[in-house]
């Protein structure tokens, strides 16, 4: 996976350099990061896509409201967690994405942190 | 495989490779198991199509937490109560995979009937590409 484009973006450099979670938001179908329009597109390409995971797999365990859900590729992280007090007709999501494999459970708390801001 | 399923609050653990169901002990029914591995299939060749490499999923449900293996047409998925135990269940179950992998190429090594090494195996001190992704200046967590 490339590091997300947009060397001017002073955040995601210094995400980059440091292995820090680079954080997203999602509702309405629109995602919002502050690490440039190409590291946001590839939040929300993988949200769509663990989403879609998600979804799947839970129908057929009998398991449904997915909380979170996060992902090792390569030298990455990534992931996304529901906002429980948001809307059901409008949910809320955050996510994130860091270029190390850090512990699931320290990366999905990372970003419940995050939402609770 | 029995050790995994006994630890902590696991309630179920599949294992596949390319579609066909290796061991299983999920609660439900044959067929349903044989559409879920279907599905772990699917996913698997979308992410190939995609030309992507996930080794690890985790998924948090209300209803229980799921963990799925990736690697080499392999799946291995492990069903658990406790969110915690997630990276735990992730380790383990990468090294279980590994275990696997390994089981097998001595045992087509020895179908084989070869009992020497091939030559071209790298040595890791000379051959080993060093890792340009790895920041040494990164805190970099080994799960």
């Amino acid at each position: 996976m490339g590091d997300g484009g947009d060397p001017d973006n002073e955040l995601l450099t210094d995400a980059l350099q440091h292995g820090k979670i680079r954080f997203f938001r999602a509702s309405k179908g629109a995602a919002k990061g502050k690490t440039g329009p190409e590291d946001t597109t590839r939040f929300a390409e993988n949200l769509m896509v663990l989403q879609e995971c998600a979804n799947l797999l839970g129908e057929k365990l009998g398991m449904h409201a997915v909380a979170s859900a996060s992902c090792y590729e390569n030298g990455e992280t990534f992931g996304f967690c529901f906002d429980q007090n948001s809307n059901l007709q409008n949910p809320k999501v955050a996510g994130g994405i860091v270029n190390r494999r850090m512990s699931f459970r320290e990366f999905v708390n990372s970003i419940r942190e995050y939402l609770n801001k | 495989m029995a050790s995994l399923r006994k630890a902590g609050s696991i309630f179920g653990v599949l294992f596949s490779q390319d579609g066909e169901t290796l061991f299983s002990d999920l609660a439900y029914t044959p067929e349903r198991v044989t559409e879920f591995t279907a599905i772990l299939d699917d996913i698997g060749y979308y992410f190939d199509q995609e030309g992507r490499e996930p080794d690890a999923l985790a998924f948090c449900y209300d209803g229980g937490n799921l963990v799925i293996l990736m690697q080499d047409g392999l799946r291995l998925v492990v069903l658990h109560h406790d969110a915690d135990e997630v990276d735990f269940i992730a380790s383990a179950g990468g090294a279980f995979i590994k275990d696997y992998q390994m089981g097998k190429s001595v045992r087509e090594f020895t179908e084989n009937g070869v009992t020497e090494m091939p030559k071209s195996v790298p040595t890791p001190a000379r051959d080993a590409e060093p890792n340009r992704n790895v920041d040494p200046t990164s805190p970099i967590s080994s799960v």
